[in-house]
């Protein structure tokens, strides 16, 4: 009987993933009908409508479903572990530390050595702290999540003022190169990124299931988990790897897109309640049906400017939540 | 079922039980009593290995407690705590939580039989009737139900209780104890529980021990180790003890200060 209602949700949510992905498809500064884009697959590439669907707009959307998916996987994670709505993927510092990467990158004029610079720098920026954390909190096979919580939350405060420090020495081209940058963009068209993006949100979507009944324990605290006969420590290092591996990717490939991983989770605790084995799905989905919308708002709304996805997400989602807690909701 | 070798454990290199020697019997319903701060919990998370020995040992069922993997454990002991889960989940959804220690590495969704233990154990406490409600909307009696109605669909042998009749009305208090009582006997658990109602403990428990700043100061019969001396030694206050006129289990009555001498 649970089954069956999660087993509804999901068919809900991918329905509702394939209409925002046809309408993102289809809208634009060229406006080009839902009812047309199957026969324009069919004729193959050779016209414009042909490669302003599947080589311009096919491309953010498949990237916008990985991220957004990813990012709110790491929420779930890491609210369940934490036992705390508020954190998200943000929280521990690791996009801190990407954005420091690549501001480093961008002040130092590095970008011409390649197209994957960006990445590259943000993925280490985010690996540094990373390996940090491992080390400030996990001491003796023991993990102290408050203290990570802590020390993540004062490598955010560092490494923001150390970008900061970086934008207030830079010339106004870098300037605008960083500020851009942080916050944050689908707009990244290489194949082999964006195919890796997919692969790697999916794989650690499907790692993560394998979690779900420790997540679900972890609702009652760490102690009673241990008492229920999961190993408590094992299963915070692994978590924390996962959530700590899915946003340093997202950062490091689309900037920081915040507020997905804060709003996305829970709102789907919501609506399909508290179970992981939902819960990880649903959010998963519904983060990147998140993240499209916005996405394909923030690219027409001024059309043919862009704004910044992150200035989207942060917009809707937080009306969204200031306007379901007003009515008790949230 | 549970023996205590010279068991010295505490948090951190302080040690807040030191040296204890006893033996929980199969189906025994053993409560241990003391005043504040003299290890009576730290004793039961001993016990829960949730904190380790320092020195000596706890042996369960002839094999070291430390040596039993955490899984197999869950399925042996269970503890029953005063935890408000973080997720506003319904009563059925926190009970089939206790059938976490049966699942199989592939396994997804609860079994027919995680279901019928549900079931049973909420039957079993009767708390059937708030299947649907939500943890966070039932009363403090009924908690304690549920609570103990989650330990159960984890099918334990040994059930560990940290006051479970803290904070109850004394019809509730009763409810409890009647039930664990009446659990221990037709399921042949073995029942450890920390207790500060003397009268409670001195009614229902077959055995007591009573621990005065970390050792043994007695064990046996409530007849044996509830005497005014004894109480009077370990509490530091003055008490008289007589017998119930029901049960002739004796009943510990506080002096107050105005009235000694």
């Amino acid at each position: 009987m649970k089954s069956a209602a999660w087993v509804f949700w999901i068919i809900a949510l991918i329905l509702i993933l394939a209409g925002v992905s046809g309408w993102s498809l289809s809208v634009g500064a060229a406006g080009i009908p839902v009812n047309k884009i199957w026969p324009l697959f069919l004729q193959g590439p050779g016209n414009t409508e042909y490669s302003i669907v599947f080589d311009v707009r096919l491309p953010r959307v498949i990237l916008g479903f990985a991220i957004g998916g990813a990012l709110s996987l790491a929420g779930v994670i890491l609210q369940g572990m934490f036992r705390n709505p508020l954190v998200e993927p943000y929280t521990l510092g690791i996009s801190g530390g990407a954005a420091l990467g690549v501001a480093i990158n961008i002040f130092l004029g590095l970008a011409g050595a390649g197209r994957f610079t960006f990445p590259l720098c943000g993925f280490l920026g985010a690996g540094v702290v990373i390996g940090f954390l491992y080390v400030a909190s996990f001491t003796r096979g023991m993990v102290k999540l408050q203290g990570l919580l802590l020390t993540g939350v004062m490598i955010s405060f560092i490494a923001s003022s150390l970008v900061m420090l970086l934008m207030a020495l830079s010339n106004s081209e870098s300037l605008s190169g960083i500020v851009f940058w942080i916050m944050g963009s689908l707009s990244e068209s290489d194949g082999l990124l964006i195919t890796g993006m997919v692969m790697t949100a999916l794989l650690l979507l499907m790692v993560s299931y394998f979690f779900c009944h420790h997540l679900n324990a972890f609702a009652l605290g760490e102690v009673e988990a241990r008492h229920l006969g999961i190993s408590v420590e094992r299963t915070k290092k692994s978590l924390f790897f996962i959530s700590a591996v899915l946003t340093g990717f997202c950062v490091s490939v689309a900037g920081m897109i915040g507020f997905v991983g804060l709003v996305v989770p829970h709102f789907m605790r919501k609506v399909v309640g508290h179970d992981h084995r939902i819960l990880l799905v649903a959010s998963f989905l519904a983060g990147a049906i998140f993240l499209i919308v916005c996405d394909t708002i923030a690219r027409t709304v001024i059309a043919p400017l862009e704004l910044p996805v992150g200035v989207i997400t942060g917009i809707v989602g937080g009306s969204i939540f200031v306007y379901a807690l007003a009515r008790g909701e949230a | 079922m549970l023996e205590i070798r010279d068991l010295t454990c505490g948090y951190g290199a302080k040690a807040v039980i030191a040296a204890i020697n006893f033996d929980v019997r199969s189906g025994d319903f053993f409560g241990v009593i003391g005043p504040n701060g003299s290890g009576k919990t730290t004793l039961l998370r001993a016990l829960s290995r949730e904190i380790p020995a320092m020195k000596g040992e706890i042996v369960l069922n002839g094999q070291n407690l430390l040596d039993i993997p955490q899984r197999d454990l869950a399925q042996i002991v269970t503890v029953v705590s005063q935890i408000v889960p973080f997720s506003d989940m319904t009563v059925e959804e926190f009970v089939l939580l206790g059938r976490i220690p049966y699942f199989q590495p592939m396994q997804f969704v609860e079994s027919r039989k995680d279901y019928e233990m549900a079931l049973e154990s909420m039957t079993l406490t009767d708390t059937l009737r708030l299947k649907d409600k939500r943890i966070t909307h039932l009363s403090g009696g009924e908690r304690q139900l549920v609570q103990i109605a989650r330990a159960l669909a984890q099918e334990p042998k040994l059930l560990l209780l940290d006051e479970p009749t803290a904070h109850l009305d004394i019809a509730h208090q009763a409810i409890v104890m009647d039930l664990l009582k009446k659990l221990a006997l037709n399921l042949n658990l073995t029942v450890v529980m920390v207790l500060h109602d003397l009268n409670l403990a001195s009614e229902y428990c077959d055995r007591l021990l009573l621990i005065d700043q970390g050792e043994v100061h007695s064990l046996g019969r409530p007849e044996d180790v509830i005497q005014y001396q004894s109480i009077e030694k370990v509490y530091q206050t003055v008490v008289v003890v007589l017998k119930s006129p029901v049960s002739g289990k004796p009943h510990v009555m506080i002096v107050p200060e105005a009235k000694r001498g």
